[in-house]
């Protein structure tokens, strides 16, 4: 079908300064053909010129020389073929004399091309995100058949999570905040706020408000996953941190209770090289309420540590220096009026130069020294260390040494003890093999034993160990160590130890992680022997729609005579449909079934059955 | 009429002779077995004897008077009877019907299996031919015993007169099968429970003698537990004891043999003892520790004693049910010989990710991390294994001394199947004292670990200078992202001498210093509020090339002066063997950064640009050209030219 050309062309003559101008505009032309542009001027003009442009997403108008006919107009033809654009804009300039005139006056002259230009491809501008986010998962699984007594009747089990994320920055403040919420049949709190944090940066000025995450004096205070508020303020000058917390960790959306809450600060002063601290911390803990923590033992304890200390770094982060002393007033049960008090001193000095480091520690917690601010404290005891490692082309050599004596108080029910221990190993990194070799040597004295504790009153061991890694590739890794331990107090124990860590993927279609670990302990000719090992595989059958993947452990532990001799075996497989087949925005979701086997054999006892679950889990 | 009563009178004499002459018998209603007497009244017995036809197929001859005969039937019927003159000229005939007393009695139980007393009631000749019908004949007396192996329906005939009777007295019996009485155990003992069960019997209710005394009525199955061995007569008896025939059998009670077995008698605090309820009857047994819990268990059970001192441990059978109790003493003591002096006294579990018991990760995931702080008092060496889903994973033998506590990791949980998962802690020695361990909770989301990068594609050039926007998809749980950016590919992966920016957006444009040939390697991390890395891209390579294209500036004139700007005119001449004809490129030129023109041109019309530029007077002004070919989805720099005006 032959193209019609559509050219309307409204002649029309303009007089501008005396100039008559005559120009045939052009408003529509067809895509793929030349578009010839005539202007005639009817007095002598030095130069005429084009101005165009194409589209509105270029800056600047291209000029083009307009040459004079036969006639005396003035013409230039643009070849449409090139345009990116169906919009054309032009305008015409002429020098007369020493002045330049421009036509139209003020506008330009638009044409509207017909036709399809060449395409280019559109480049997708992403929106911006919104600040808010939200995923979650959620599975329910029901038992289909089973052959063992004490499942059937099993109810289906459910469990999943809800996490929020948000991210809003304006100007200089920012606030980010995450949380998640989940549900777990199997835990005392089912429904929990398993983490939850709120950040708000502005300047120097940061308040955190959730299960915080900052770092503190490590003899006062453990922070890692504790709820509550913290505030910091950092310049070059000072710090200030400012913090109360559950001293355990809360379930739910609980807030810190009143008998197991912390609160202090730290102020720092940054003095040349060196920046000295002091911390304060103040409360109760009481272990009971902690959510994933068990204890044998129950009691509020209340107490206060404040601290000193200084750290530098000196000639470029080649010596670093670190020295702090605490103090605590502690009782460990809340209920007595009696605290006791004592301190503990931690210092340290390390020197990095090239590839040599070495450090050297002292420590010495007092007996009656303690924190609520952390849950474990091993106290009345005493250590000095020191450590050397030095890394040459592709081996690197460390050596530790450290001395430890604890009941420095000599208190009379508890044993005095020494230990001194030292451990050294050569590491050979070639790039994808790395191999490791290391000693260990503890040896501990105790001077004093308490016979009704019944406490070992020696102990000496040691300790060789083989490592190997081999990682030849992203689809293949394998590490491998394996060790000798020689017990000489414990009944003279000798123990041999082997453990093999495997990853193997084929893209992203089959993948296998087989594990094994093997120990055995000889103690005068009484053998026992355990194996432990560990197999799960994924294997897509079908992208987006089928896959396979399971896990087995087989754990066998025999005991000198036999008497108490253990096995299992335990294997599941599943089979997954995923609905992303169906509809891609199920991409996430899934249904399956797993079938698992189980059989464990104790002494003569065997107990052996099977369980089939069906399942579905839906995410998004 | 006078006429009439003479015929009458002549017919009567001529009849009655015959009338007169006649058999008569005695008795007159014989039996099998009795003498029959016959005789007749009208025969001339001076002519001879007389021949007599019984009817059963014998005869006799007589001689008397009367012709009198006697004889016995053996069968039951009636016969006709004949008796002849010798001359054959009378013979007189009459009928004898013979009844049958005789009848068969069968003792009861009608059971195969059991004897049965057969008697042929009024047996007139003994031995008696038996036949019962199942195959079985003999010859004996009127009574006799006889036993069915089988049961079913049978018809006994006795044949008397010695089995010569040819009609035999028959009775027809159903034998059923025998009643029984069985029990589970075969061999019980004492105050074990035994399940009688009792077959064949038709009551629905059955009185239950078990002979130690114990008479109920019960159901065809009941149980009944004998508190002394010895020998018991167990009689069952039909129809709630209305049927005297009872099922009898002996039961022989043996000696109780149960008891329990410990295999450490004086164990050390919280040392495994493993109590072995030796013989016991059932699986379940209800095991009462003396410490204050008690378990319902099988008959193997590991208990561990959390507190010092002298307990003494029960066990009754039958989940309790049983009256008899077996004890056994269990010393505790501090340590024992089989325990260290090792005391897990308390124990923390978390993520090393994010510090908590509970974490989402994406599938594919192989930097989860687990952490036990472990609180403990003495000496001794830990054997423990963590355990993903209680499947045992990985082995933990630590030598524990001089502190008081120490802290356990799990490196790397494996990568795991979608769905919720537990890790935990089982320890093997020494026990922990405490009850619960904690567990911690993993969801394996099927989110892909992967973030998605988007632009540039992978292997793309640019030129130097190029303003090189980053792109990647948002990733669901990230809070921000980390763009890596190095000159090694394994560098970046690795995270090690790389240039790492963090961005809250999926985009970025760094300020780098490019290199013009080198090549570079980029990735996005995405992080969590707690700075774990929890996704990462692929790896992608750029390289900052060299003209592909050859764009020679041919020609540059002056167009126009404007002020402080001025338009010049330049024409670039394209060479290549690289371009390829029938594709289209698209061309742009940039003014310090200002697009300048753009347009497109077909490869085999590209050989020269003509274009103009609007620069600033009396700077230097940057131009560049920038000649991309055209795919449906990109645009891939192949050429540029960078001058300075």
């Amino acid at each position: 079908m032959k193209k019609i050309t559509l050219i309307i062309m409204l002649c029309f003559s303009f007089s501008l300064f005396g100039l008559s101008i005559s120009h045939t505009k052009i408003t529509s032309f067809n895509i793929g053909n030349s578009i010839p542009l005539s202007v005639k001027i009817p007095e002598k003009v030095k130069v005429v010129l084009i101005f165009y442009k194409i589209g509105d997403k270029v800056d600047q108008y291209q000029v083009r020389m307009m040459k004079k006919d036969k006639v005396g107009n003035y013409i230039y033809s643009l070849d449409s073929r090139t345009f990116t654009a169906k919009k054309l804009s032009y305008h015409f300039v002429y020098l007369k004399g020493k002045e330049y005139f421009r036509y139209p006056q003020t506008s330009d002259i638009t044409a509207i091309g017909q036709g399809q230009l060449i395409k280019l491809p559109v480049v997708q501008k992403q929106p911006k995100p919104f600040p808010l986010s939200i995923s979650g998962n959620f599975q329910e699984q029901w038992l289909i058949s089973t052959n063992d007594d004490n499942s059937k009747g099993e109810k289906p089990t459910k469990s999943g999570n809800l996490t929020l994320n948000g991210n809003f920055t304006s100007g200089n403040s920012q606030i980010n905040f995450s949380t998640t919420g989940n549900y777990t049949p199997t835990q005392t709190k089912q429904y929990n706020v398993s983490s939850v944090l709120f950040k708000y940066k502005s300047g120097n000025h940061d308040l955190e408000v959730g299960d915080l995450s900052f770092q503190a004096p490590d003899l006062a205070l453990s922070a890692y996953g504790k709820r509550g508020l913290y505030y910091n303020f950092s310049s070059n000058k000072i710090g200030i941190d400012l913090f109360s917390l559950s001293s355990q960790q809360i379930a739910g959306l609980g807030l810190p209770e009143k008998n197991s809450m912390v609160s202090g600060g730290k102020f720092s002063l940054k003095l040349g090289s060196f920046n000295i601290y002091t911390f304060y911390l103040s409360g109760k803990d009481d272990p009971t309420v902690g959510q994933n923590s068990s204890y044998s033992f129950s009691s509020v304890r209340e107490g206060s540590v404040y601290a000193f200390g200084f750290t530098s770094t000196l000639f470029n982060y080649a010596v670093n220096l670190n020295a702090s002393y605490f103090s605590s007033n502690y009782t460990k049960d809340a209920l007595s009026s009696e605290k006791k008090k004592d301190h503990a001193i931690n210092s340290s000095i390390s020197i990095n130069y090239k590839g040599l480091s070495l450090s050297s520690t002292y420590k010495e917690i007092g007996a009656y020294y303690n924190t609520v601010g952390s849950s474990y404290m091993s106290n009345n005891q005493r250590s000095a260390g020191a450590s050397f490692g030095y890394t040459f082309s592709k081996i690197t050599l460390s050596a530790n040494y450290s001395h430890m004596e604890s009941n420095i108080a000599k208190l009379d029910t508890i044993p005095e003890s020494k230990t001194d221990n030292f451990n050294s190993s050569i590491n050979l990194n070639l790039g994808k093999i790395s191999l490791g070799i290391g000693y260990t040597a503890n040896k501990q004295r105790t001077t004093t034993n308490d016979e009704s504790s019944g406490l070992s009153s020696n102990m000496d061991t040691s300790n060789f160990t083989l490592n190997l890694s081999i990682t030849p590739s992203s689809h293949f890794s394998w590490s491998l160590s394996g060790g000798k331990s020689l017990n000489k107090s414990l009944d003279e124990k000798t123990s041999y130890s082997f453990n093999s860590n495997m990853n193997i993927s084929i893209g992203n279609f089959f993948s296998l992680t087989p594990s094994f670990t093997y120990l055995k302990e000889d103690k005068k000719g009484s053998i026992s022997e355990t194996i432990t090992s560990y197999l799960s595989y994924n294997l897509t059958l079908i992208p987006n729609a089928f896959s396979l993947s399971g896990s087995a452990s087989y754990n066998d532990n025999k005991t000198p005579g036999g008497t108490m001799d253990s096995k299992s075996i335990n294997a599941s497989s599943r089979l997954t449909l995923s609905f992303g087949w169906l509809w891609n925005k199920l991409s996430q979701s899934s249904a399956y079934v797993e079938a698992s086997y189980y059989k464990t054999e104790y002494t003569a006892l065997t107990n052996e059955y099977y369980k089939i679950y069906g399942s579905i889990l839906i995410s998004f | 009429m006078k006429r009439k009563k003479n015929l009458f009178f002549l017919v009567l004499i001529l009849t009655i002779p015959s009338l007169l002459i006649s058999i008569t018998y005695t008795p007159s209603s014989p039996l099998v077995g009795t003498t029959v007497n016959f005789r007749t009244d009208n025969f001339n017995y001076s002519s001879g004897n007389i021949t007599w036809h019984f009817g059963d197929g014998t005869t006799g001859t007589s001689t008397g008077s009367y012709g009198e005969i006697t004889h016995v039937y053996k069968d039951p019927g009636t016969y006709t009877v004949t008796a002849q003159d010798t001359f054959g000229y009378v013979d007189e005939t009459t009928t004898i019907t013979i009844n049958d007393d005789r009848s068969i009695t069968v003792s009861s139980p009608y059971q195969a299996g059991k004897p049965l007393t057969i008697t042929l009631v009024n047996a007139k000749s003994p031995p008696i031919k038996w036949d019962f019908g199942d195959g079985a004949i003999i010859t004996g007396s009127s009574t006799i015993t006889h036993t069915y192996s089988n049961s079913g329906t049978y018809t006994i005939k006795a044949y008397d007169f010695n089995g010569t009777s040819k009609t035999p007295v028959s009775k027809t019996i159903k034998i059923g099968n025998p009643k029984t009485i069985t029990w589970t155990p075969k061999e019980p003992y004492e105050d074990q429970k035994i399940y009688f069960k009792a077959l064949y019997f038709k009551g629905s209710t059955l009185k239950w003698d078990f002979g130690d005394g114990t008479i109920i009525n019960a159901p065809t199955t009941t149980e009944h537990t004998y508190n002394d061995p010895g020998i018991y007569t167990i009689k069952v008896y039909d129809y709630s004891g209305n049927d005297a025939y009872p099922a009898v059998s002996q039961i022989t009670v043996k000696k109780d043999p149960r008891s329990i077995v410990v295999t450490n008698p004086t164990p050390g605090l919280t040392e495994p003892v493993i109590f072995q309820a030796l013989n016991f009857f059932s699986d379940n047994v209800l095991w009462d520790f003396g410490d204050g819990t008690q378990e319902v268990g099988g008959p193997i059970i590991t208990h561990r004693f959390r507190k010092i001192g002298v307990f003494t441990v029960k066990a009754k059978d039958y989940g309790g049910n049983s009256q008899k109790i077996f004890e056994t003493n269990i010393t505790v003591v501090a340590q024992g010989s089989h325990s260290s002096s090792l005391v897990i006294s308390g124990i923390e579990l978390y993520f090393t990710n994010n510090n908590k018991n509970y974490l989402v990760v994406p599938t594919g995931t192989t930097n989860v991390g687990a952490k036990a702080r472990i609180k403990y008092e003495g000496t001794g060496i830990l054997n423990a294994y963590w355990a993903i889903d209680g499947q045992a994973y990985h082995l933990i033998n630590r030598v524990l001394s001089f502190g008081q506590y120490v802290e356990l990791y799990l490196d790397k949980i494996p990568s795991l199947v979608t769905g919720y998962h537990t890790i935990s802690i089982v320890f093997s020695s020494p026990q922990p004292a405490f009850e619960k361990i904690p567990e911690l909770g993993l969801f394996v989301s099927p989110i892909s670990k992967f973030v998605n990068l988007i632009t540039p594609y992978d292997k793309e050039n640019f030129a130097l200078g190029e303003n090189i926007n980053f792109t990647w998809k948002r990733y669901p749980l990230a809070l921000k992202y980390g763009f890596v950016i190095g000159k090694d590919a394994q560098s970046v992966l690795k995270g090690k001498e790389i240039q790492r920016f963090f961005v809250n957006n999926p985009t970025y444009s760094p300020k780098i210093s490019y290199k013009i040939g080198d090549k570079y390697y980029w990735m996005v991390e995405a992080y969590d509020i707690y700075n774990n890395v929890i996704a990462k891209s692929e790896l992608r390579e750029f390289t900052i090339v060299k003209n592909i294209f050859t764009i020679k500036e041919k020609e540059k004139n002056n167009l126009i002066a404007l002020g402080d700007s001025e338009f010049i005119l330049l024409n670039f001449e394209i060479t290549s063997a690289k371009i390829k004809k029938k594709k289209y490129y698209l061309i742009r030129i940039f003014v310090n950064n200002f697009k300048a023109n753009e347009f497109v041109e077909k490869g085999e019309r590209l050989k020269s640009i003509e274009t103009s530029v609007k620069i600033k007077k009396g700077v230097e002004n940057t131009v560049k050209v920038k000649i991309y070919e055209i795919f449906p989805d990109r645009l891939k720099l192949v050429s540029y030219k960078l001058i300075k005006l």
